[in-house]
């Protein structure tokens, strides 16, 4: 078998290299040959393994190769090394791939930018990380990459580092990221304690007693939960919407916020020792699933529909593996990473042609505009919807059969709840996504006239020091709107092919239908589906009804909006809640940001100024007085010495006639 | 062979030499004294290759290893000795002297006297790395707090009285209390030693004879006289590292004193305390090091913990990153006492990582002040745009405080943590919470610098607009870019280091025999 994984996790570092140190002097078409080639050879080498892999019999598809040996102390011993299995090569394959269609459309939408050659910099340099992330062969890689991709995030959302509202964002997505790399340090911490080793080879052959397991497992979940946005960590990621579109698609909804996902699969060994911790998966994701949906209902702008939709999805993902079903948690990631970039890069599309906008309010009858876009867009909506025969369908109704099958074979009605709220969240789905839809393209464009109370800061100082990036700069009038360039256009059409066959070809060559041989069964069989097994009727059930649920949330959403958007102020309790993000934001703030600061500055004031440093200062003070006094003893008089001596002998006479 | 001896008294007899120069000749002066650091680091240099060549361990009769009769009826005697754990610190103390004598080229009064007492306190740390005699390592500990007392004081920013008499006295006390230990330990020693039955054992200081269990002159003190001798040890080195309580001199002396002397005094003088716990106190009472482990642990995760927390809202630059500093030592001491082979190794490690990246903050901070006059938090913003590659710099300098995984510090305190998560699961945990609060203040202090929009108002908006900030010169590159350098490659190859040092943690952890977990 070809393996060329190492290429593919290094030209992607070398093109930051490059572009890091040299890219500020670089002309713009040279940042473009090192980008683009860089993640383009990096997806050369992909699928070039992808094609040798797909030759090798089924059971010889895993390589593990050591690279260098990293560190040893005592017992402890890791060397770096890559592990490619049809897990890891499915990931590679969306990483650099969606990658690479997002570094060429980013060519188009950065193109005014001035720090063009950062923005690339930075793009090759989240390759390189998540790469690194899904190909090392142990525990403490993944570890690097989940932190190198954290960084990447970081960077990348505050890539307009002069908004405050983008350092903010930054800096929040980062530390409640850390938040989960400290859950996997110490599931690492047990793993090491219970195996004696790191590596995947050997940890995932270990059977752990059950606690461990359990303990581990739940680790790994905070690790996941907070990378995969998904509750109660998900605070960071609609937030992340600061960053620059592409960003937004090619991290925060096709790639990174799917690490998660990646590592309940490939731990899933571990997993499967804790029918427990599988348990609040499954939970988890489901109430995320439901949660984020309701928020994503009654949203107003476009990237944050997007954003809330996304975690929406992921839930469904850690739902699938909950039930066992890793490779549908795995699939149902391929295809959202092909829509969600699609509907993302859409979203783009419309914010560039509006010079920044991303009101809904502010939109409209932009179908008769921009034609491509409209039709890409609603390709995707469709797709995410479940509608047969879009990719979606395929990836949701995989993981609402096998939940079904799941509680039917347990007879554990918790999973039929939980099945029934799948079947809700896809409901809900496709009415958001349509509300956006409609709310974009169709009715009457609202951007010139109508003045909307605009929620968005308006910070004077912020609109200069955005003057630079794609910060809204005004109404644009409608018939001066154009639909994108070939260079955005050209991946928005390549994602909405995929976001049409990606489903129908991935479900084939998941559940291996015959005569797709090469394809057949690619990811179940290497890894062991424990998937409860239902009978026709259950899944012509559960297909049914989602699909029956998708489509009444595109008729209500078409009643609703097919005419156009219309903003209305509801005063309605439940409405507001919902409306305000469950006031979540408010709530942490209250009741621990501002209670940690004011903590930091009342120990500084008092615990470290009054009692420790004012203790010094008694403590000299102290001397000081005790000295001032016993320098009056000092007379300089003879007769004083005289007596002194005198008083002591009579004392030590005195003791010593009492003591007898 | 002198070699020791030659790497030892280099710096202190090229200060005495540069004293002789005529003071105005300045420019003179600070070439000589970076020249006179370079050669010492290439000494330096030769010694880690022969310690490569020969690997060679504590007391081993080799020339890495001297012994001069000085006082032998007190037990003085000069004798000098290293293993792998000497040579990673004698490393980064060379390195980091080196480079902050070049970073001290701004220093414009008395710069000989300045020159002169940074080389004698690197001669100070290095004779603490290398003396393999009670009295002797006394000797040398005192002599590095000389040169440390009047850099601050005379050197230091506006409250460098204040700052470097505390400093002095929190020290001071320390060490009079180990002296005191240092002598009863002969005492008890011979004592020991006679009631097991050797009848002409002498009274010795040499720490290869009272570690020998196997000489005949070897006696075991008893539980109670370990702990009193351990407790009056520890008095210094937990003054000098520092453990929470004994801390309150560190902030004071970290902002006072100028960049180039904190960045030594924290990246180096730091990490003396550390090793003489490793050195002197868990060998020298390993009964009683179990008694006072527990304590010293739970100090390590509070101060790890209480740091963290007060640089989340610190004011000033370098009070900031000294409340940081103390958080990260504490890591560096619950590596070291879970007595695990992890945990140790690791805190060697980070003794090494530690003191680059603080060293590299420290200098920026002093980069910054120069060009703004102010170490105000509240006064900086938005400064990316306008000194880019200081920004990088700093950036580069700060994912390595928070632990980002793949730079230098991840390594050693992930070492730690796990070595103190194997000893003791709470504790473990309680420490490795601090990556949350270190991501959050650093990231807030990167931000409030470089981040957001410029302030408005303050020295460093009156500055920027005089167009008095400007980027990176090419001195300041070239004493940074060493650093830099080094932060990603131990985080990329720590097996270089954790090569040499795990061995020697092995060795010297011997004493310990079934409570060290390997």
């Amino acid at each position: 078998m070809t393996n060329l994984s190492l290429w593919v996790l290094l030209l992607p570092l070398l093109g930051f290299i490059i572009l890091g140190l040299a890219g500020r002097f670089m002309p713009r078409t040279a940042i473009l040959a090192v980008g683009w080639g860089a993640c383009g050879l990096a997806f050369l080498c992909a699928a070039i393994s992808f094609f040798s892999m797909l030759a090798t019999p089924a059971a010889q598809r895993t390589s593990d190769q050591v690279v260098y040996h990293w560190i040893s102390a005592g017992t402890f011993s890791l060397d770096f090394g890559l592990l490619l299995d049809p897990l890891s090569m499915t990931m590679l394959l969306v990483v650099t791939g969606v990658g690479l269609l997002i570094h060429i459309y980013s060519a188009g939408y950065m193109a005014d930018d001035p720090s063009f050659w950062r923005f690339f910099a930075y793009l090759n340099f989240f390759i390189f990380a998540m790469v690194m992330l899904v190909i090392a062969n142990n525990f403490l890689f993944l570890l690097v990459g989940w932190g190198l991709v954290g960084l990447a995030s970081y960077l990348l959302i505050g890539f307009w580092y002069q908004r405050r509202s983008a350092v903010a964002a930054a800096q929040k997505a980062f530390v409640i990221n850390v938040i989960g790399d400290f859950g996997l340090m110490l599931a690492i911490f047990l793993i090491f304690q219970g195996a004696g080793r790191l590596d995947y080879a050997g940890v995932l052959t270990h059977t752990f007693p059950a606690a461990t397991a359990t303990a581990i497992a739940l680790l790994l979940f905070v690790a996941c939960a907070a990378k995969s946005a998904q509750l109660p960590l998900y605070m960071w990621l609609p937030d992340a919407m600061e960053g620059p579109t592409p960003v937004s698609a090619l991290i925060h909804a096709a790639t990174m916020v799917t690490a998660g996902v990646y590592l309940v699969a490939r731990a899933y060994p571990l997993f499967e020792q804790s029918p427990a911790a599988l348990a609040v998966v499954a939970g988890i994701g489901g109430a995320t699933a439901l949660f984020a949906a309701t928020i994503a209902l009654f949203q107003l702008d476009i990237k944050r529909v997007l954003a809330y939709s996304t975690i929406s999805q992921l839930g469904y993902m850690f739902m699938a593996e909950g039930v066992h079903n890793y490779s549908a948690g795995i699939f149902h990631l391929v295809t959202h990473a092909f829509f969600k970039a699609l509907l993302f890069l859409g979203a783009g599309a419309v914010i560039h042609a509006l010079a920044g906008e991303q009101d809904m309010r502010k939109m409209g009858g932009l179908w008769g505009r921009l034609r491509v876009t409209g039709l890409t867009f609603l390709i995707a909506s469709l797709a995410i919807s479940g509608i047969i025969p879009f990719a979606g369908f395929w990836s949701k109704d995989e993981i609402l059969g096998s939940v079904l099958a799941y509680g039917n074979q347990t007879g554990n009605v918790w999973y039929y709840i939980l099945w029934a709220i799948g079947i809700l969240t896809a409901g809900m789905t496709a009415f958001y996504m349509f509300r956006l839809f409609f709310g974009i393209f169709a009715g009457d464009y609202r951007g010139a006239s109508v003045a909307v109370n605009d929620n968005t800061n308006g910070d004077v100082e912020e609109q200069e020091a955005a003057a630079a990036g794609h910060h809204h700069a005004g109404p644009v009038r409608y018939n001066s709107i154009h639909d994108v360039a070939p260079v955005m256009s050209i991946p928005l059409i390549i994602l909405a092919i995929l976001s049409v066959i990606g489903g129908f070809i991935g479900s084939m060559a998941l559940f291996g239908l015959p005569n797709w041989s090469p394809l057949a069964n690619f990811l179940p069989a290497a890894m062991h589906n424990h998937a409860a097994e239902g009978s026709l009727t259950l899944e012509w059930i559960s297909t049914g009804l989602s699909l029956l649920a998708g489509v009444l949330g595109i008729g209500m959403a078409w009643r609703l909006y097919g005419k156009g958007f219309a903003f209305k102020q509801n005063s309605n309790p439940l409405y507001q809640l919902v409306f305000h993000k469950y006031y979540v934001d408010e709530i942490l703030n209250a009741v621990l940001i501002i209670p940690v600061l004011a903590l930091s500055r009342t120990l500084s004031r008092y615990l470290e100024g009054d009692v420790l440093d004012g203790g010094s200062r008694g403590i000299s003070t102290l001397f000081r007085g005790t000295s001032t006094f016993m320098r009056r003893v000092q007379t300089g008089y003879m007769r004083n010495y005289a007596l002194g001596i005198l008083l002591g002998v009579v004392v030590i006479i005195v003791y010593y006639a009492v003591r007898g | 062979m002198f070699f020791l001896s030659a790497v030892i008294l280099f710096p202190l007899l090229g200060g005495l030499a540069l004293l002789f120069f005529p003071r105005e000749q300045v420019r003179a002066i600070r070439m000589t004294a970076l020249g006179l650091a370079l050669i010492e680091l290439l000494l330096v240099l030769g010694l880690d290759l022969a310690y490569l060549q020969n690997s060679v361990s504590l007391f081993s009769s080799s020339f890495l290893h001297e012994s001069w009769r000085w006082f032998p009826d007190l037990g003085i005697n000069y004798s000098l000795g290293m293993d792998g754990i000497s040579l990673v610190l004698v490393s980064l103390t060379a390195l980091l002297t080196a480079i902050c004598i070049g970073a001290s080229f701004r220093i414009e009064s008395k710069v000989k006297n300045y020159m002169a007492f940074m080389l004698l306190f690197e001669s100070g740390m290095l004779g603490v790395f290398l003396a393999s005699n009670l009295f002797l390592f006394y000797i040398f500990w005192e002599v590095m707090l000389i040169p440390a007392y009047f850099l601050l004081g005379t050197w230091g920013g506006e409250r460098r009285i204040y700052a470097a008499f505390k400093f002095v006295i929190y020290t001071s006390v320390g060490s009079f209390l180990m002296l005191v230990g240092i002598i009863a330990i002969g005492y008890y020693h011979q004592l020991a030693a006679v009631a097991a039955g050797g009848t002409s054992c002498g009274y010795t200081l040499e720490l290869s004879q009272l570690l020998n269990t196997s000489a005949t002159c070897h006696g075991v003190l008893d539980g109670t006289t370990q702990l009193w001798l351990l407790l009056a040890f520890a008095a210094a080195f937990a003054v000098k590292v520092p453990l929470i309580p004994f801390h309150s001199w560190l902030p004071d002396a970290y902002s006072e004193a100028p960049a180039p002397v904190t960045a030594l005094l924290a990246g180096a003088m730091s990490k003396t305390g550390v090793y003489g716990f490793l050195r002197l106190c868990i060998p020298l009472f390993p009964q009683a090091i179990h008694t006072l482990a527990p304590y010293i642990n739970v100090l390590a995760v509070v101060g790890i913990l209480y740091c963290a927390v007060l640089a989340l809202m610190q004011t000033d630059l370098k009070r900031l990153l000294g409340y940081s500093s103390i958080s990260h030592l504490g890591v560096i001491m619950l590596g070291l006492f879970s007595f695990t082979a992890q945990g140790m190794t690791g805190s060697v490690l980070q003794m090494v990582n530690h003191g680059i990246t603080t060293a590299v903050l420290f200098l920026i901070a002093g980069f910054l002040e120069y060009r703004t006059g102010t170490r105000r938090l509240q006064d900086y913003g938005g400064l990316a745009a306008r000194i880019p590659w200081l920004a990088v710099m700093m950036f580069i300098a700060a994912l390595s405080s928070l632990g980002l995984p793949g730079l230098n510090s991840f390594t050693g305190e992930f070492l730690s943590l796990l070595g103190a998560f194997r000893a003791n699961v709470t504790l473990g945990v309680l420490g490795t919470l601090v990556v949350v609060p270190a991501a959050w203040y650093m990231l807030r202090f990167f931000i409030g610098l470089m981040w957001g929009v410029p302030a408005t108002e303050g020295a460093v908006s009156a500055n920027l607009r005089k167009g008095g900030i400007r980027d990176l010169s090419l001195g300041e590159l070239g004493v940074i870019i060493p650093l830099i350098i080094l932060i990603f490659y131990i985080g990329v190859q720590p097996a270089v280091l954790t090569g040499i040092i795990d061995p020697s943690v092995a060795n010297t952890m011997q004493v310990l025999s079934s409570a060290f977990v390997k």
